[in-house]
């Protein structure tokens, strides 16, 4: 997936969504994030130069809706330019941060976040422990 | 499962974004935090689907010269893999064997190929831990070890030799004036495998003539070929050699086989000069005896053009005088084959020396015939190959030849020179 589309949705969203004092900034930062999605860049540079511009565009939105979408068009910005290919299992947890990060930018309840923390929590020793067993387990083997 | 440094980067952004949500209350920066996880968990869930797929297609093939070792035997390993790297990026390395001593190349594979050899001092069976992989991407990287095929092939070592309970040297009949365990002398190892009998040991291993001299009984124990097989060269008497010096060397052959017995068949190869007669393993006696019987009547192969650059060729061309027909067609021949590589006869001896894979004590009897430059060829390709020679020369003891056969095969590398 190329990641000029999602980045311009992106622009696009941000400075329509900002807050009211927020929207040149908006503007100023959504433009460097495009830019970086159309210049000629070492892969490394334009994923450091995506996240550090495209996460405080999200800073900049004035309604929580926008947030949430903001979080789902960055995400996947910065997965299409890290060589990704976009499926339905990368697609649903990035609408589930993004549905989590408009419940955050509600700031609803305390239980919202601890919530959210609990599962992302389970995500991560998913990933680092269970399926690192399962890998080493299947392909290791055990010698005579 | 490393992180990358650009994915420590990511992290500490995502730190800071959750930092700035907290102390200015604002909801967004959580967000954009949560956000940064979620990326770098995905890219963490590819990295392993990757992974996990590179090890699956790996295949490994390993080659070894041999499995069956001894203590100081040297394995040299190919091995060369196979797998799907995709976008990864991935190095591999064979592990060797628990204990290995790496003596020669790297195991690290490159273009898929690697050649190396090792040392192996760990008695009994080793196998290969396996091939590790290091593999990368942009955001994480991981070691694995994967032990696919890890058991092909497995390595024996076997010890060098028993170790002994008991020497066994006196006074008596022999060879020479001593009286000690050949197979061992042969070996050159500083073992003597006698020990005196104990119960349980068969009849058959015991040691008469030791046990008669020592009034006690003494088995002798066999030598498994993990202490390098033996050989047996024989360079028959050619043409022109009077009866009882065939008789003589016939009796010495029969007499040295008897001692090499050491339980195991090893090949008895028969030469004459520069002629390859015919390979027979130790056990066809029928066969060996008919080879000895033609000693005295073989036509042996022309001495001129055994090796490269004789220097009866340089004096031959040299001289001034008038040459006969004979003396013509001869220097046709030198001709011919002087600048040849190799010569027939130097590949005879190549064929005869790669056949020996496992033979490492190589033990000749010759009558000495001619220039004796065969002989040092034989004798220099063995210790090329790093094996122990023993040369038996029939016939030539209390002789004028004896002091110049000596220093000959001395300077050729002999270990032993025996006069019979």
């Amino acid at each position: 997936m190329n990641s000029k589309i999602p980045a311009i949705i992106t622009a696009v969203i941000a400075v329509a969504g900002a807050s009211g004092d927020q929207r040149i900034i908006a503007a100023i930062i959504g433009a460097a994030f495009v830019i970086c999605t159309f210049m000629s860049l070492p892969q490394k540079m334009r994923i450091l130069l995506l996240s550090s511009t495209g996460f405080p565009l999200i800073f900049t939105s004035g309604y929580p809706a926008v947030a949430g979408l903001l979080v789902i068009f960055v995400v996947m910005t910065l997965l299409a330019a890290s060589g990704a290919k976009i499926g339905p299992g990368i697609v649903l947890p990035v609408i589930a941060a993004g549905i989590a990060g408009a419940v955050y930018a509600f700031q609803l309840s305390l239980a919202v976040p601890v919530l959210t923390a609990g599962i992302f929590l389970i995500l991560v020793i998913y990933i680092l422990f269970v399926r690192e067993y399962r890998l080493k387990k299947h392909v290791e083997g055990t010698n005579k | 499962m490393r992180p990358t440094l650009l994915t420590g980067l990511l992290l500490l952004f995502s730190l800071v974004c959750f930092v700035y949500a907290w102390m200015m209350n604002a909801g967004e920066a959580a967000a954009a935090g949560l956000g940064l996880l979620v990326f770098l968990a995905a890219r963490a869930f590819i990295f392993q689907t990757e992974v996990h797929g590179l090890a699956l297609s790996l295949t490994v093939i390993r080659e070894t010269d041999k499995t069956i070792l001894h203590q100081s035997s040297i394995v040299n390993i190919t091995s060369s893999i196979t797998a799907v790297t995709k976008k990864l990026t991935a190095s591999f390395e064979d592990v060797l064997p628990a204990g290995a001593v790496l003596t020669a190349g790297s195991p690290r594979f490159t273009e898929g190929r690697a050649s190396y050899s090792l040392n192996l001092p760990v008695i009994g069976d080793s196998f290969f831990q396996g091939v590790r992989i290091t593999c990368s991407d942009l955001f994480f990287a991981n070691t694995l070890l994967v032990a696919r095929n890890a058991e092909h092939p497995k390595l024996t070592m076997y010890p060098t030799g028993i170790a002994g309970t008991h020497h066994a040297v006196g006074h008596g009949a022999g060879w020479s004036a001593q009286e000690f365990d050949r197979p061992a002398l042969i070996a050159g190892f500083d073992t003597r495998t006698l020990r005196p009998y104990a119960d349980g040991d068969s009849t058959r291993d015991i040691d008469w003539k030791i046990s008669g001299k020592q009034q006690e009984l003494y088995v002798r124990l066999r030598m498994d070929a993990s202490g390098g097989l033996p050989a047996l060269i024989v360079d028959l008497p050619p043409r022109g050699a009077s009866e009882e010096l065939c008789l003589h060397f016939a009796e010495t052959v029969v007499g040295i086989q008897e001692n090499l017995n050491i339980g195991e068949e090893y090949p008895v190869i028969f030469i004459s000069g520069a002629k390859h007669l015919k390979t027979i393993r130790s056990g066809e006696s029928e066969k060996i005896i008919a080879m000895l019987k033609q000693a005295g009547t073989i036509y042996a192969a022309d001495y001129l053009y055994r090796l490269r650059h004789p220097s009866v060729t340089r004096r031959s061309t040299e001289s001034g005088h008038q040459l006969s027909d004979q003396e013509r067609r001869i220097e046709g021949l030198i001709r011919l084959y002087a600048g040849r590589y190799p010569t027939d006869f130097e590949r005879m001896v190549r064929n005869i020396s790669t056949s020996l894979e496992q033979e490492t004590h190589i033990t000749y009897v010759t009558a000495a015939h001619g220039d004796l430059s065969h002989m040092t060829y034989f004798i220099n390709e063995t210790k090329k190959n790093k094996r122990y020679a023993a040369v038996f020369v029939v016939g030539a003891a209390g002789t004028s030849r004896e002091e110049e056969i000596r220093s000959a095969f001395t300077r050729a590398g002999a270990d032993v020179v025996e006069m019979i």
